[in-house]
């Protein structure tokens, strides 16, 4: 046979895929990570609202308007609008986890979750929801 | 070896009904890891050095890898 | 009065008038020159306010048979504020004049007989906080500001029957509680006239000169707003005959209508204005109303004629005429030019609606001219045909239908894409060079909380070949985690194209692409599994150095090298049987696969002709982003781009 063959063996795709480790929760999707970047957007304008009391964490996983009179006037609209866009990331950060894990039914249980470690965590001097529902100072 | 947590909560054991059984599959030791670590970079809690995966990568691959001829 | 008597002291009757009443009263009078005089009253009322236990401290008293005086005196009230009064108990008189602080009066001259009550007030520099007792229960609180007020009252029966009070307000803050009602450094002018014979016959006027309002969700930032309005006022009713309202920076709308006291509702509202500016409406009005994350950061323009009819508290009628109106909106790149507009809505009614607009912009792509025609009721939706022209084409949407359920408006449409040159599509979205049509038949769509459902399918021509998108869904599409699914088929891509096209050095052709189940969010796939294969038939098949030299690239490279070193290096092309290679993406990892099992790896090139050449790869587990990285690099010219 005229044919020459030559064969060209290359290690093809040497590096390593990175493996997922099954012992975590799957939160590496890129909609989490859009969901947490916006956040991380936000936060550097809501800390200052957390630290001041106007903005508090509720025991539900959100953040609320606690006293609106410890923001200018002129910012409080736009304070009502960062709660209500952080809330509507929250809650798609929520449900994405479940979604991302296979399990979308365990959205109110990440949420919960996630209501009891963002209280957990918040610097002292913020405001914080008890289980009774009541602002509390940490 | 993902671990979960199952646990089996057999609850009513009236004398005419059997019994409920509710099992628990949450893996919520996982879950608060995992809601830990989203929120210290949400709230840029722990400054940690990003390596961006794509800019900080060598720029020639070939050198992690070997081509052979037969 | 006896002559040696040094001090006496009076029990005062109680003095009791229609609006007010002072109750166990005693006087001590010390007979001196001047005599001096100190009052102490058990109770004061003034309609609903009450005191307890005043004192009234007078160095210069004067008592007389129908007078009683009082200069330079000191109320003690727990606060102490200077005081004096003149009263005349026959002619049932009294003049009053509290000066609680340097500057700061308080005039009142009370004048009563039988059942009817006059009072004239004077106030100037009064401090605003001293009205918080006076407010309505509402939690409003005065926490700075001064006003300057001058009025006449008059009482018929305990019951006010006229006034006129005019006031200037300077500096004044206010707010509740919760801080959601709220002003700052507010300055205006008020004049409030009324009259009543059977009812109350009403006139207000207000000018808002400066400072500024926050009452959630609204807030109005200094500026100039003025308000007058005229009407009558019964029990069961309030009723403004007309009123004018001048909005600097947005402009002046008139309304009449009735509110039902009883009901706490609107019972009838007509509101009309012309002229409206509409990018200060939509940051003054609309924006606060405006659901999370939508709406935000608009940039408006043109006028708009709004007439709006409310009856028993709901909107009965509505239209509003937009002129030469353009909005923008700068993350998304979207605009949209020349709106000219009739929209119209009213209860159980449907209401024609039209609107021409002159282009617009969607990122890079331009769109032409269009017309919308609609009918549009409370429940429902339906446009006439339109059709938008994109580039060279256009997109042409039929029985565009909404309706209202239960769990919100479900909207269905067909559309269709008539043939947009790939070219000009290509150059206008600044992608590489590519040749072919766009087309499209969409048979339905529907829409309904958040979720859009593409049922048919989206034809592609291109590189010579067809590409058909089906199954296309998204989710939580106008939300913060927009997902997109879908099914693609590409059939027959001409690879001499699609090479030339992306620069990844020569191969001769035909390819197909399947990819399903298909998951993009944010445009980038998050999920598919992809396979990429020689078509069937008769076809030249080359594949060029260059292009080995590429795939090899994307798995690591090291084939160049390879080549180089063997004598495949004097062989521009080769020739191949068979392409092909998948990809199994998922949580950012590719499951890679070929043509063909080989040892321990799997065939993406199988050789054929002279010289053949066979490319086996073998990991089988690839990064995704890596491999996007890879492949741009092959296609910016073969060379490893340093960033």
């Amino acid at each position: 046979m005229k044919h020459i063959t030559k064969l060209l063996w290359i290690m093809l795709f040497a590096f390593a895929g990175s493996a997922s480790a099954a012992a975590d929760l799957e939160v590496n999707t890129p909609a989490i990570a859009a969901v947490k970047a916006s956040m991380q957007a936000r936060h550097n304008s809501l800390s200052t609202y957390y630290a001041s009391g106007a903005v508090g964490l509720t025991r539900d996983g959100n953040v609320a308007v606690r006293d609106a009179s410890l923001v200018p006037l002129a910012a409080r609209q736009s304070v009502n609008g960062l709660v209500a866009d952080e809330n509507r990331d929250r809650a798609a950060l929520y449900r994405e986890i479940a979604r991302a894990n296979g399990h979308p039914e365990w959205e109110a249980e990440v949420r919960s979750t996630f209501a009891q470690r963002w209280i957990d965590k918040a610097a002292s001097g913020w405001w914080v929801q008890n289980a009774g529902g009541a602002w509390v100072k940490k | 070896m993902q671990k979960r947590l199952v646990g089996t909560l057999v609850a009513i054991g009236l004398i005419t009904t059997g019994c409920v059984t509710i099992n628990i599959y949450f893996p919520a030791a996982a879950a608060e890891k995992a809601a830990d670590k989203i929120i210290d970079e949400v709230w840029q809690l722990k400054p940690e050095a990003k390596p961006d995966a794509k800019s900080g990568k060598p720029a020639n691959p070939a050198a992690e890898n070997k081509g052979e001829v037969k | 009065m006896g002559a040696y008597a040094q001090e006496l002291q009076l029990r005062v009757d109680d003095i009791v008038a229609p609006t007010f009443s002072l109750r166990g009263i005693v006087a001590r009078l010390t007979l001196a020159t001047p005599a001096t005089l100190e009052i102490s009253i058990d109770q004061a009322k003034f309609q609903a306010q009450e005191w307890r236990k005043l004192t009234l401290h007078c160095p210069q008293a004067r008592i007389e048979n129908d007078e009683i005086a009082c200069r330079q005196g000191v109320l003690d009230s727990g606060e102490k504020i200077a005081l004096s009064f003149h009263y005349w108990p026959k002619k049932q008189q009294l003049e009053l004049l509290l000066q609680p602080a340097s500057g700061e009066r308080w005039q009142a001259q009370l004048h009563w007989r039988k059942d009817k009550m006059t009072a004239s007030l004077d106030v100037k520099q009064g401090k605003i906080m001293r009205l918080n007792g006076w407010l309505p229960a509402q939690d409003i609180r005065f926490s700075q500001g001064v006003v300057d007020l001058s009025g006449k009252l008059d009482w018929d029966k305990a019951a006010l029957s006229r006034f006129d009070v005019s006031a200037t307000l300077g500096n004044v803050a206010f707010s509740d509680a919760a801080g959601t009602r709220a002003s700052e450094k507010l300055g205006a002018t008020l004049r409030l006239q009324g009259g009543r014979a059977d009812a109350w016959r009403w006139n207000a006027s207000a000018d808002w000169r400066e400072g500024e309002v926050y009452w959630q969700p609204f807030y109005f930032a200094p500026g100039t707003r003025s308000l007058s309005a005229q009407g009558w006022l019964t029990e069961q009713q309030a009723i403004v005959d007309q009123a004018q309202l001048v909005w600097n920076g947005i402009g002046t709308a008139r309304f009449n209508g009735v509110w039902d006291r009883a009901a706490g509702r609107i019972d009838q509202l007509q509101l009309s204005g012309n002229g409206l500016a509409l990018d200060g409406a939509y940051r003054t009005f609309l924006l606060p109303i405006a659901p999370a994350g939508m709406l935000r950061n608009l940039r408006l323009s043109g006028t708009a004629d709004a007439n709006v009819n409310l009856k028993q508290g709901q909107v009965n009628e509505a239209s509003l005429a937009i002129h030469q109106g353009a909005v923008q909106q700068d993350e998304k790149q979207l605009s949209i030019n020349g709106i000219n507009a009739n929209l119209a809505w009213q209860q159980n009614q449907a209401r024609d609606n039209r609107i021409s607009v002159s282009g617009g912009k969607l990122g890079k792509l331009e769109i032409g001219p269009f017309k919308v025609k609609a009918s549009v009721a409370a429940d429902r939706m339906a446009l006439d045909p339109l059709r938008i022209p994109i580039l060279d084409g256009a997109l042409s949407v039929d029985a565009v239908e909404a309706r209202r359920e239960a769990e919100g408006w479900k909207w269905t449409l067909s559309a269709a894409v008539q043939p947009i040159s790939m070219l000009r599509l290509s150059q206008a979205l600044q992608l590489p060079t590519m040749h072919g049509t766009l087309s499209a038949i969409i048979p339905q769509v529907r829409y309904a909380q958040q979720s859009l459902q593409v049922d048919g399918a989206l034809l592609f021509k291109v590189f010579d070949g067809t590409v058909v998108v089906k199954d296309l869904a998204a989710s939580d599409l106008f939300g913060p985690t927009p997902h997109v699914y879908g099914n693609i088929d590409m059939r027959n891509l001409d690879l001499d194209l699609l090479t030339q096209t992306f620069s990844f050095g020569s191969m001769q052709g035909r390819l197909d692409v399947t990819v399903s189940d298909l998951e993009l969010f944010g445009w980038k796939p998050v999920r598919f599994d992809a396979k990429v294969a020689s078509s069937a038939g008769d076809y030249p098949r080359k594949i060029s150095q260059r292009a080995v030299e590429n795939i090899t690239a994307l798995g690591g490279g090291g084939g160049a090298a390879a080549i180089q070193r063997s004598f495949l290096r004097f062989f521009e092309q080769f020739g191949y049987k068979r392409i092909g290679l998948s990809c199994r993406l998922s949580r950012g990892v590719c499951e890679m696969g070929g043509i063909a099992e080989a040892p321990s790896g799997y065939v993406i090139v199988q050789g054929g002709g002279i010289p053949a050449l066979t490319v086996i790869g073998y990991n089988r587990r690839v990064d995704w982003d890596e491999l996007l990285a890879r492949i741009q690099r092959a296609t910016q010219g073969g060379k490893p781009i340093v960033k």
